[in-house]
């Protein structure tokens, strides 16, 4: 095969006049100034759109307090005196020392909560992760490649869909036992399904598109085109699920810890904390309510956060 | 060094719509077959225009894109300066990438969206040839120059661009790969006509300067007529008729490149000719008609055996090929 | 037939009032066809829809009148104007699968329009005593219209969906419904673009009949310069929402006054030689949220001079009947 002369205008640059390490930094200070442009972007909408910026705030708060949780809280959420069994909340009957007042056992509510908010983020981002990647990884193969292999993975993500939820989680707890890492395990174990959909989805769409042919053109392997030209397409729609899931992540783990089939009865969960103040219901209602609060605030945060970032990222998605 | 660039024979491109067992049990519903391209042949001379034109259906977009061997031929071989498409691509696919390129048709989904203008460029670029970095951005520069664009658009993602320009970025990514033939399938249908001729001239120029091979895909006669040497009609995935485009134009054969030609609108001062209106229109490919595919629509007949019989493509006297039982035109 | 006075039509966006359709006025005589030609987004489309009071949220009509037998459309109330539109005036869009609904059979979409106008009523209404001869005199006229529009078998045809209808079936099947109410004014926005030339002269073909034998006056709203000009005998042309100029068809495309109609004619490949360059119109179509003070098409025009940049654009009739907006036409 002949490669004619006439336009090799473009044969390859002797040494350039720039180190490597100075192109390098070049190259980096448009890409940043790329992102910095996008952060901007993505600020100003936020800020322009009320209901994200509340549940991103309120995200924001339980983040925080789940890291500083030893700086804030002002009491061990492990050892409680007798003497404050059921002690009310400050402005009620209680005193300034427990704001919230303290549960049966006489721990303090307060500090049970800050620290409650630890497994649950805890628990609910790595479930997420974990079934961001797997679900990902997956539907970007199956929707690409097809054949057996999707096949076999959609089947089986229908199956696990049949199960509810809640249901399927109760499932695999009482299979393995509690424990922190258990929890993660049962929650993923599911959670894949939703992120396979989507992308196997989107990829079908996205890979039948003319700017994929072209990279096709330009010599781009399978897994390059899959990675850099289709991936990046998609994740603004995985962004926003991500978010949306991280809310229902964290109400199933609440359920579960509930059911007693969270983590152990020491470890403050929100979920074990409202079971245990139900006894208490009518003489001590502030047991179970601030814990269920706390439930409440933030799955209903990290939803407004996440239909925010649906209507700014991906205005595709607001139909269905 | 031969004339022709680009050999096809005997080409096919069909595609199986499978349906499931169960569908077929249930419903009744059978295999079917789309006969997209269903045995063409022509050549591509070096350094000309070759037009393609044809309905929508008719199998111009399928061709185009089998040619650049995005899609595998059912049945058939092309060649490119002398050597099989289908071996190429198994030896070395990149080094056949580097001879043909493709424009697409849509400016909006022919340009990853989420990709500056430095990426869309630097992929092919370094397909082609090892660069270091200064001489990458130089060469992605030199290309936009080349487009009508310049270095500040570099550092843009698509969206930013208007129709007219993100088909000189497509035409650029084309050419970073310094192909010798390039398909535009029907690369100014989507533009405004004072765009339209804007892109027009660039491909003109660009063919000179870097004495390209087109084919270009088109249902708007007069863009070909304009732009084309010679041009081939396309119905129902065969080639009707191929000749110089002004012959053709000014003298068609075969009936159905009569009725198209006398269908386009024109800006005239005489009055318009007799407008040929063809009843119906196009037969589905899933089940083309037998005999010659047109002879159901065709006003010209000679008698049974345009149903019957398949007319081929002949050489003419004018030395047009054309595909019809119709004799002494 | 119809006139229509400095009509205006404006978006509020983020960046700034959007004029989509400023300041046009145009009239149809009766039983003409008028072409209304220009690129994307200059408000050809808008212009239609503003006179069927159909602008879409959060446009509004802001200024103009639309008189069409002896009312003025844009003061009708809703009601008012729904008897007007599908009873006197008709539209047809680009896109017949979009217009048609897939759910339904193409005979009852055609026979539902002839409901909803009343054109034949059934002789007694309610749910049991639809008399027989009502809903056959409705069929009767459904496939009556479907000949007309020259769908072959209409007998079978009107029992089938639109999916089972090729492109310009389906678009047949609109004009039909558009016709149902014998209007006498047609609005045809861009109706051929969808479709393939030998299915296009089968559509133009079918709207000139129509136009001809029931005399019903046709605004054709077209970016294609070719079908506009051998189809209408009027053509507008548009540009960034202002109307350019407006003149007989024929002198319009041999002897433009605007300088956009000329660079236009220039930048198409019907009269330009083979092998010579095509003359395009440099730039591209301005912010309308951000137009010139002067000639929206001041900052592409070679002969633009300061009074074009700062001043709009007077409106000059150089013929009878042949105007342009352009400061040289003075």
């Amino acid at each position: 095969m002949e490669f004619r002369s006439s336009t090799d205008s473009l044969v390859m640059e002797q040494d350039g006049v720039y180190s490597w390490l100075e192109n390098q930094r070049y190259l980096w200070r448009i890409r940043w100034g790329l992102f910095a442009g996008k952060l901007r972007w993505f600020v100003g909408e936020i800020i322009g759109h009320p209901s994200a910026l509340t549940g991103g705030m309120v995200m924001l708060l339980y983040i925080a307090m789940a890291i500083l949780a030893p700086y804030l809280a002002p009491m061990s959420p492990y050892d409680g005196a007798l003497t404050s069994r059921l002690l009310a909340p400050a402005w009620i009957s209680g005193n300034w020392q427990h704001v919230l007042g303290c549960d049966g056992v006489g721990r303090d509510l307060l500090s049970r909560i800050i620290y409650g908010s630890r497994l649950s983020l805890v628990v609910g981002l790595t479930a997420v992760g974990f079934s961001l990647v797997v679900g990902t990884s997956l539907g970007l193969v199956a929707g690409y490649f097809q054949g057996r292999l999707d096949n076999v993975l959609s089947r089986f993500s229908d199956l696990l869909l049949a199960f509810p939820y809640l249901i399927f989680a109760i499932f695999v707890m009482a299979a393995i036992g509690p424990g922190i890492t258990n929890l993660i395990v049962a929650l993923s174990f599911k959670g894949w399904v939703e992120f396979y959909r989507l992308v196997r989805g989107q990829v079908l769409a996205e890979k039948t598109k003319e700017y994929v042919e072209a990279a096709r053109l330009s010599g781009q392997s399978d897994w390059s085109i899959l990675l850099r030209e289709i991936l990046p397409n998609i994740q603004p729609s995985l962004i926003v699920l991500a978010t949306l899931r991280l809310a229902h992540m964290i109400v199933t783990e609440a359920s579960l810890s509930f059911l007693g089939l969270g983590v152990g009865p020491r470890i403050p969960a929100w979920g074990s904390m409202v079971n245990a103040g139900r006894d208490y219901m009518l003489s001590a209602w502030w047991v179970s309510t601030f814990p269920g609060l706390a439930i409440m605030s933030l799955a209903l945060a990290t939803n407004m956060f996440g239909e925010g970032l649906r209507d700014i990222l991906d205005p595709r998605l607001k139909i269905e | 060094m031969s004339k022709t660039l680009v050999a096809v024979t005997g080409l096919k491109k069909h595609f199986l719509i499978q349906r499931s067992l169960i569908t077929k049990l249930v419903a009744g519903a059978k295999d079917q077959r789309i006969r997209a391209v269903d045995g063409v042949d022509f050549e591509i001379h070096r350094q000309e225009t070759l037009g393609l034109v044809g309905e929508s259906g008719c199998g111009k977009t399928t061709l185009g894109r089998t040619l650049v061997g995005l899609y595998e031929p059912t049945a058939g071989s092309v060649t490119f300066a002398g050597q099989n498409v289908e071996e190429l691509k198994r030896k070395d696919p990149l080094a056949f990438y580097r001879q043909v390129q493709m424009v697409f048709q849509n400016p909006y989904a022919s340009l990853n969206p989420r990709k500056t203008v430095r990426d869309i460029l630097s992929q092919p670029l370094q397909a082609r040839a090892r660069y270091n970095p200064k001489g990458l951005e130089e060469a992605a520069i030199r290309l936009l120059e080349q487009v009508g664009l310049n270095a500040h658009h570099m550092d843009r993602y698509p969206h930013q661009f208007s129709g007219g320009q993100r088909q000189r970025i497509s035409i650029a990514r084309a050419l970073a790969m310094q192909p010798s033939f390039i398909v535009c399938d029907e690369p100014v249908s989507a533009l405004d006509v004072s765009v339209q001729a804007q892109i027009l001239n660039l491909l003109r120029d660009l063919q000179i300067r870097f004495q390209l091979t087109y084919l270009f895909i088109s249902h708007d006669l007069s863009v070909v007529r304009y732009l084309c040497d010679r041009v081939a009609v396309m119905y129902l995935g065969k080639i009707v008729e191929i000749g110089d485009t002004e012959d053709v134009f000014n003298q068609p054969i075969h009936p159905y490149t009569e009725a198209l030609l006398s269908s386009m609108p024109q800006i005239k001062r005489e009055p318009v000719r007799q407008r040929i209106l063809l009843s119906g229109s196009v037969p589905s490919p899933l089940n083309p008609p037998s005999g010659c595919s047109f002879h159901p629509r065709c006003f010209a007949q000679v008698g049974k055996i345009c149903q019957q019989k398949e007319p081929e493509l002949k050489q003419h006297a004018s030395g047009r090929l054309v595909a019809c039982h119709r004799r002494n035109l | 037939m119809l006139r229509v006075r400095n009509l205006a039509v404006h978006f509020p966006t983020r960046r700034g009032t959007v004029k989509a359709v400023n300041d046009v006025s145009f009239e149809l005589n009766d039983g003409e066809i008028l072409g209304l030609v220009g690129e994307s987004g200059c408000g050809k489309s808008m212009t239609l829809l503003a006179l069927m009071g159909l602008v879409p949220y959060p446009g509004e009509t802001v200024a103009g009148e639309v008189r069409f037998q002896g009312r003025d459309l844009l003061k009708l109330g809703r009601d008012e104007l729904r008897q007007v539109r599908g009873r006197q005036i008709a539209m047809i869009f680009q896109d017949p699968l979009t217009t048609l609904n897939p759910v339904f059979k193409v005979g009852e979409q055609i026979a539902e329009a002839l409901r909803v106008h009343n054109i034949l009523k059934p002789e007694k209404r309610g749910l049991f005593s639809r008399s027989a001869s009502g809903t056959d005199a409705i069929r009767e006229e459904v496939i009556r219209l479907m000949e007309a529009v020259g769908i072959p078998a209409p007998e079978q045809r009107l029992e089938e969906y639109p999916h089972q209808f090729s492109g310009g079936m389906q678009q047949r099947a609109i004009i039909a419904i558009a016709l149902s109410c014998r209007p006498h004014l047609l609005l045809a926005d861009e109706p051929t673009t969808a479709l393939d030339v030998t299915v296009q002269a089968q559509i133009l073909d079918l709207l000139r009949q129509i136009n001809q034998k029931e005399g019903t006056g046709i605004i054709l709203v077209t970016h294609n310069l070719a079908v506009a000009a051998e189809f209408c005998q009027r053509l507008a042309v548009m540009y960034a929402g202002q109307l350019m100029e407006l003149g007989p068809t024929e002198a319009v495309i041999f002897d433009p006054i605007h300088p956009y109609t000329k660079g236009l004619l220039r930048s198409l490949p019907y009269l330009v030689p083979k092998g010579s360059p095509l003359v395009p119109i440099p730039g591209s179509v301005p912010d309308l949220a951000q137009l010139p003070r002067g000639c929206p098409y001041s900052s592409r025009c070679e002969l633009a001079t300061a009074a074009c940049w700062e001043q709009s654009s007077p409106w000059v009739e150089v013929q009878p009947g042949h105007a342009a907006r352009c400061w040289r036409s003075t």
